[in-house]
C-alpha cells in the first residue's frame, strides 16, 4: 500500500500495526525533516507532487518489493504540503516472517521512493532564502545512502 | 490540429510561470523536440539530462513520439523521502 496526505502521518503511524500471527519482523523507517542542509539552516519545507502519478509510481514500488522479497506486508506514506523542522516526511513499515526480509525490503522501498516518485522538495532558510532540491547525483547512477 | 497538456512541477514550474499549459501540435513531436522547444521560451535552468519524462503518468524515452491527446511531463530530478 502506497498513500499520499498533506496532514500529519502521526495518526496512521499509531493506528497501522499490519499484525499477522505468522510474521516475526516488523521493519519500520521514518524520514524526518532535518533542520541543515548543506551548511544552511532550513526552517520549513514545502513538498509538491505529481499526485496521480505518484500514487502509481509508489504503488508500483511497494509491489516490486512483495516480488523481490518474501515478505509479509508493506506499506509506505509520503507527506505533501509544508512541514516543519522535526516532522515525518515519509513512513515505511514491512513485516516479514524474519528480520531480513523485512530490513532489505524496507531499505528497497526507501530507496526506489527517492529515486522515482514525483515528490520535489524545496527548502525554505534562516536567512530567508529558498531553494529545490535537486539531487543530479540521481541522474548519474548514484543513491542516497541516507536519510 | 492535436493538443497535448504538459503539466509543469518544482523548478520547471517556476521558470514557466504557470502549473500547466495546452500545446498545440499539426505533426507527431518527440518528447525531446517538445522539451528543446519549450526551453528555449521559458529557458529552463536544468539540462535534458537531469531531465526525466512521463507520458500520461508513466516514465517514457525521450524519443517517445506523441501525437495528441496525451499529458506530457517533464521530471526534474525528485526529492521524495
Amino acid at each position: 500500500m502506497f498513500l499520499l496526505q498533506e496532514d500529519s502521518l502521526e495518526d496512521i503511524i499509531n493506528k497501522t500495526t499490519l499484525e499477522n500471527p505468522e510474521a516475526g519482523g516488523a521493519v519500520s523507517f521514518e524520514g524526518r525533516v532535518r533542520n541543515i542542509n548543506k551548511g544552511k539552516k532550513v526552517t520549513l519545507l514545502e513538498y509538491q507532487v505529481y499526485e496521480e502519478m505518484a500514487v502509481l509510481e509508489g504503488k508500483k514500488v511497494v509491489e516490486e518489493a512483495f516480488k523481490l522479497f518474501p515478505i509479509k506486508d508493506a506499506v509506505c506514506v509520503h507527506r505533501y504540503g509544508q512541514l516543519k523542522i522535526g516532522e515525518r516526511a515519509v513512513w515505511i513499515l514491512v513485516t516479514s516472517k524474519h528480520r531480513k526480509e523485512a530490513f532489505k525490503a524496507c531499505q528497497y522501498i526507501i530507496d526506489e521512493v527517492k529515486n522515482r516518485v514525483p515528490l520535489w522538495k524545496k527548502e525554505f532558510y534562516e536567512d530567508e532564502s529558498e531553494a529545490w532540491v535537486e539531487c543530479l547525483g540521481c541522474k548519474k547512477g548514484h543513491h542516497h545512502l541516507s536519510p | 490540429m492535436k493538443s497535448i497538456k504538459i503539466k509543469y512541477f518544482s523548478s520547471l514550474r517556476d521558470a514557466a510561470k504557470k502549473d500547466q499549459e495546452i500545446l498545440s501540435i499539426d505533426s507527431p513531436k518527440k518528447a525531446s523536440q517538445i522539451f528543446d522547444e519549450l526551453n528555449e521560451r521559458y529557458h529552463f535552468h536544468l539540462d535534458k539530462t537531469y531531465v526525466k519524462v512521463a507520458i500520461n503518468e508513466t516514465y517514457r524515452d525521450w524519443d517517445t513520439l506523441l501525437d495528441g491527446g496525451e499529458t506530457l511531463v517533464f521530471i526534474p530530478p525528485v526529492a521524495g523521502g
